[in-house]
């Protein structure tokens, strides 16, 4: 009897362990992306009905298969975004190194989540990876101050 | 209660098994993100309004008879500032793909122009494989428009047969 609930003592106290490794590793890591340069950056004034390039570079550390979530987050200062006031495209050219292959994805066509967040989802393998943006401004879009956030995440599915 | 207390155990095992493959799966998931953020930015109206001729569609001209059209810029910058101007001009042969720097003159005429001032040949470059001639109006320097309006009157002159298509504009 007493050896059974001291048994039962130490599952208790496994499982109150393993709970706590559990909620530790459900956080995902959040680390950096190798190498992630913005090349070139969005000009200080920009005007309505024009688009302008940025242009943006990153590794994939492993070079294997991985998840890219790549979003933009456009705010204004004081006041709201309609949907279609900003448009974003772009072509994604990966390759590894020594270049053995080279890959063009020319279809980096984001869709509007919501008024002012857009947003691509895709996969690549490759280790080095350039990614070439269109930004668009609709004619309709308001005279303001704007502010620009977009965010790579790569996601490894081992 | 033997049998109460074996049946906690087992689904005490059962939980730590559980838990086991849960926490297999979700450390082998692993994101690295970065953000960049932008200054502020300051997005303006456009400064320049454009008319210019009708469209000019379907029509049948004389080689050496002028064809004559109009562009008409006007700033419209409140703080009477000049605004950079690109003019293209871009002209086309549909009728096999080739057209030469030979096969038609453009020339233009500058309504803010002093007293004296004749027209002037647009100096075009071959494009791509032929297909087109095109000119910047001023390259990498854009035209300065001063405050209020400008008319451009163009005058095209075709020289050969083909079937030919312009594209004038100007983008600040």
């Amino acid at each position: 009897m007493r050896r059974r609930r001291l048994i039962l003592f130490g599952l208790v106290l496994l499982l109150a362990l393993m709970m706590r490794e559990t909620s530790f590793s459900m956080r995902p890591t959040y680390k950096r992306i190798p190498a992630f340069h913005v090349v070139k950056g969005l000009p200080e004034t920009m005007w309505i009905g024009s688009a302008y390039e940025m242009e943006l570079m990153f590794l994939n550390p492993r070079s294997q298969t991985f998840g890219m979530d790549v979003t933009m987050k456009i705010t204004k200062e004081d006041g709201a975004i309609d949907f279609g006031d900003f448009s974003l495209a772009g072509t994604l050219y990966t390759y590894d190194a020594p270049p053995k292959d080279h890959h063009i994805h020319n279809n980096i066509i984001f869709k509007e989540i919501s008024e002012g967040f857009l947003q691509f989802e895709g996969s690549v393998e490759e280790r080095f990876n350039r990614l070439n943006l269109t930004v668009s401004l609709s004619p309709y879009v308001k005279p303001g101050t704007y502010t620009f956030t977009l965010t790579v995440t790569l996601q490894y599915k081992d | 209660m033997k049998m109460n207390m074996t049946k906690k155990s087992k689904i005490a095992i059962g939980l730590v098994i559980a838990l086991l493959m849960v926490t297999t799966v979700v450390a082998a998931l692993t994101q690295i993100s970065n953000t960049w953020t932008s200054p502020y930015i300051t997005v303006s109206p456009l400064l320049l309004s454009l008319s210019s001729s009708d469209l000019i569609e379907d029509t049948t001209i004389q080689p050496e008879v002028p064809l004559y059209y109009y562009m008409t810029l006007k700033n419209t910058n409140t703080a009477y500032s000049y605004v950079g101007v690109h003019v293209y001009v871009y002209i086309y042969d549909w009728s096999d793909n080739y057209i030469s720097l030979a096969d038609v003159t453009v020339e233009y005429y500058d309504s803010t122009a002093t007293p004296g001032y004749e027209w002037k040949t647009i100096t075009f470059i071959q494009g791509d494989a032929y297909a087109y001639i095109f000119h910047d109006w001023s390259g990498s320097t854009p035209f300065t428009m001063p405050p209020g309006e400008v008319t451009i009157l163009f005058r095209a002159t075709y020289h050969t047969p083909g079937i030919y298509q312009g594209q004038t504009y100007a983008v600040q």
